[in-house]
């Protein structure tokens, strides 16, 4: 399974080496992650320094920001209220030390440091790094250019992977401005809004599920999310995310 | 002689009826020699020397300073002063904050018109206005409904601030929260409702009906005024705190120099409000950062408008991560001070302290505390700049929090701690078997161990976690520790009882008693004589007109 997982990635690459797309990190990247045994869907809106992670079936989206002294700044969406909560820069670093890279890639590059280069496929934007654990549990597949995570697969204790379904490159500007229409409450605020019907279904909606957070150490390790969330009914009529831009 | 009966007479006057032997002198049954005795004594002597010298007449008080801890409640108050006093190497109990050393001080009753259990708009509504209100609302009386606008017009409720600015007062706010926040808000504006900061806050009802939004009030303040009191001021003097996103567009262009957010302005209408009332004041200074407020000098300075951050300014335990840095309480206290105090009229400022009730809300008490340590430095620096022969300060909390101080620690005990008992050595055990700290919330989102965490609002992101934790090796000291709490709720609640009141200078033994929390606008009223003055200036204007 795993040759043939390789196999895939290869031929993704191959495809998509073929279009010479820019080498630019900014791009929309879908994800399916599956995780013990269950599936989701993840998108990855990356435009200068600014990251949507959109979670359609939960109908929420994190938004992230980089400040111009490098402090990592999030707004929680909820898509189906157009509303959110935003966080004074800082806080999430302190609940996992989550770097730039984790919040882009999902999983971070650095986790191949206790792993084999095994294969490497096409040239500058286009090249594709392949690693493996020396014990063959663990593959890694990536842009090393772009930044861009092709595929990871991880058979160390719960089953996980990570495979890019889709890359566009465009302009994003309308998924990001979409929710900077909502309205939003500083999570400070949260104890002086009880009156507010939203803050406390909110807060007790809880964001995401442990250990799909979108979020791994460097040991490939998925960091545990911040709720036990409670799973919303799949959003009807998703959120039109306008992405103007061409696949690789 | 007629013989008097006999047990008519106290054995004294029996024997000096009976023989000439002096009349035995019996001493006073007390030990004037035992410390606690001497210093009871000593504070009987203080306050019968201050009581001789009260200043009652209306009008004694130049300059008023109204402090607002928001959420500050007795046991906050209490719990804070044991804290300062271990920090600074004593056992803490016997150590005294800044303003327990008032002279005069009462209860008040902090309830709204709606509201048991209130909230900060209509409690700093009752405190400034002299007229309780209802929950949510800002300076205006019961008559409005929350949140529609067409039921404030005749309504609004002059403030005291506004009665010092007719009067020729100079006049200052200061807030850690946001200035467009339900406390410092309640003094220069009125609103139906306490969330409508800027104008995206708004239902589109309201905005067409012809409500401001309290952004938009305060820099639109001079003019307000003016209009409706056919009167000549001059503006806010001095207004420093947070909130810079209800100023700006939602406009990334005009994102500040240390903006966070990607956009950092909310409001929907275009105004820069930062930049018009720059206009309105050219020779105001405009400041967003520690540089630009360590550069500000009291002497030269006669209008300041300061935001210190896109919302509320960082906990006094965590201003070290603001990026471009934030003063302190007790500096933005000092340099308003020299500023308004040029007035040879007087001055009227409003300092509050903000965070005590958000670090109460994410149930941390390291946060809450070190909060109203840093309110008492203010109230001291604020002491040292003024006299009491002519300042009245007040210090008072909007609201109270369910925070409590339980268990039976010994004398000294660390109060961030585990209660351990006198003699003991060793935590005291409840009777699950496990130790408990000495600080406890009644409800909240419960205990958290987050370290050396100083921002007490990570732990929004958390799960909540109420009821008891095995903590026996946990350092419950850390500023990250979130104590445990009952009740499971999003977010620990307001508290209903009475809070304290503590005044000094011209008028402050009228806050004596159990009182409706808006008396507090009447003891700031008959001290500083400031509706009578604004009417005499209210007076001297139309007047003045119709010649």
């Amino acid at each position: 399974m795993k040759v043939l997982s390789l196999l895939l990635v290869m031929g993704f690459g191959f495809a998509h080496a073929q279009a010479e797309p820019e080498c630019t990190t900014d791009a929309l990247l879908t994800y399916n992650i599956s995780y013990k045994g269950q599936g989701q869907e993840l998108k990855i809106y990356r435009q200068d320094q600014r990251v949507l992670r959109v979670f359609s079936v939960k109908g929420m989206t994190e938004g992230w920001n980089k400040t111009p002294t490098g402090r990592l700044k999030l707004t929680r969406y909820f898509d189906m209220d157009k509303q959110g909560i935003e966080y004074q820069p800082g806080e999430e670093e302190s609940l996992g030390k989550k770097t730039w890279q984790q919040i882009q890639m999902g999983v971070p590059p650095n986790i191949t440091q206790h792993m084999n280069l095994v294969s490497t496929q096409g040239t500058g934007c286009q090249l594709i790094e392949t690693y493996e654990s020396p014990d063959k549990k663990e593959t890694y597949s990536w842009y090393p250019q772009r930044q861009v995570l092709l595929q990871y697969n991880s058979e160390r204790g719960n089953p996980l992977s990570w495979t890019l379904t889709s890359d566009k490159t465009g302009n994003f500007d309308q998924a990001f401005a979409l929710r900077e229409e909502y309205r939003l409450i500083d999570y400070a605020d949260i104890g002086d809004r009880e009156d507010d019907p939203f803050v406390k279904k909110m807060i007790n909606w809880g964001f995401i599920d442990h250990g799909a957070s979108g979020f791994y150490d460097h040991h490939g390790h998925a960091l545990p999310g911040q709720h036990h969330g409670q799973h919303h009914e799949q959003l009807q009529g998703q959120v039109q995310d306008e992405s103007h831009g061409h696949s690789h | 002689m007629k013989l008097l009966p006999v047990f008519s007479l106290t054995p004294a006057l029996l024997l000096a009826a009976c023989s000439s032997t002096p009349i035995a002198q019996y001493e006073e049954p007390v030990d004037k020699t035992n410390a606690w005795f001497a210093q009871g004594e000593g504070a009987i002597a203080e306050k019968t020397e201050v009581f001789s010298q009260l200043k009652t007449q209306s009008g004694s008080a130049k300059n008023i300073i109204l402090f607002v801890g928001d959420g500050m409640g007795i046991s906050t108050i209490t719990a804070a002063r044991i804290l300062d006093g271990q920090r600074k190497g004593l056992a803490g109990e016997e150590n005294q904050l800044s303003f327990g050393q008032f002279p005069f001080s009462g209860l008040s009753k902090t309830y709204n018109v709606d509201a048991q259990t209130p909230d900060s708009a209509g409690t700093m509504s009752a405190m400034i206005t002299g007229i309780k209100t209802d929950a949510g609302i800002i300076s205006i009386d019961e008559d409005v409904e929350r949140g529609d606008c067409s039921t404030v017009a005749g309504n609004e409720v002059m403030t005291a601030l506004q009665m010092a600015e007719i009067a020729g007062l100079s006049t200052g706010i200061v807030s850690t929260a946001r200035i467009t926040h339900a406390t410092p808000a309640a003094t220069y504006s009125h609103s139906a409702d306490r969330n409508w900061e800027d104008i995206s806050d708004m239902p589109q009802e309201a905005v067409d009906q012809g409500c401001a939004d309290i952004a938009s009030q305060f820099v639109n303040f001079e003019r307000n005024l003016e209009e409706k009191y056919a009167v000549e001021v001059d503006g806010i003097d001095v207004a420093m705190g947070g909130g810079r996103r209800h100023f700006l567009p939602k406009d990334a262009a005009f994102n500040s120099a240390d903006a966070v957010s990607s956009t950092e302005g909310d409001r929907t209408d275009g105004r820069d409000l930062t930049a018009e009332w720059q206009e309105l004041y050219p020779e105001g200074q405009y400041l967003i950062d520690q540089a630009g407020f360590d550069a500000l000098d009291p002497a030269t300075t006669n209008k300041v408008f300061a935001l210190f951050n896109e919302s509320h300014m960082h906990y006094e335990a965590n201003r070290a991560n603001d990026g471009a840095g934030e003063p302190s309480l007790s500096e933005m206290t000092q340099k308003a001070v020299q500023i308004l105090q040029k007035n040879e009229k007087g001055f009227f400022l409003m300092v509050e302290s903000g965070r005590v009730d958000h670090a109460h809300h994410a149930g941390n008490a390291y946060n809450a505390l070190s909060e109203a340590v840093e309110l008492s430095n203010a109230v001291q620096v604020a002491q040292e700049l003024t006299s009491s022969d002519d300042t009245l300060i007040i210090v008072t909390a909007d609201h109270s929090h369910v925070f409590t101080i339980a268990g039976y620690p010994k004398r000294g005990n660390p109060i961030l701690g585990k209660v351990v008992g006198i003699g003991e050595q060793e935590p005291t055990l409840a009777a699950d078997g496990m130790p408990y700290t000495t600080l406890g919330y009644a409800n909240g989102r419960g205990f958290q161990d987050l370290g050396d965490e100083t921002d007490a609002d990570v732990a929004y992101s958390l799960d909540i976690n109420t009821g008891r934790k095995d903590i026996s090796d946990i350092n419950t000291e850390a500023p990250g520790y979130h104590q445990e709490a009952l009740i499971p709720r999003d977010s620990e609640t307001h508290a209903g009882e009475d809070v304290g009141i503590f005044a000094s200078g011209p008028g402050g033994h009228l806050v004596t008693g159990t009182n409706e929390q808006s008396v507090i606008f009447h003891v700031m009223n008959h001290a500083g004589g400031l509706s009578a003055k604004a009417a005499a200036a209210m007076t001297k204007e139309n007047s003045e007109t119709e010649e």
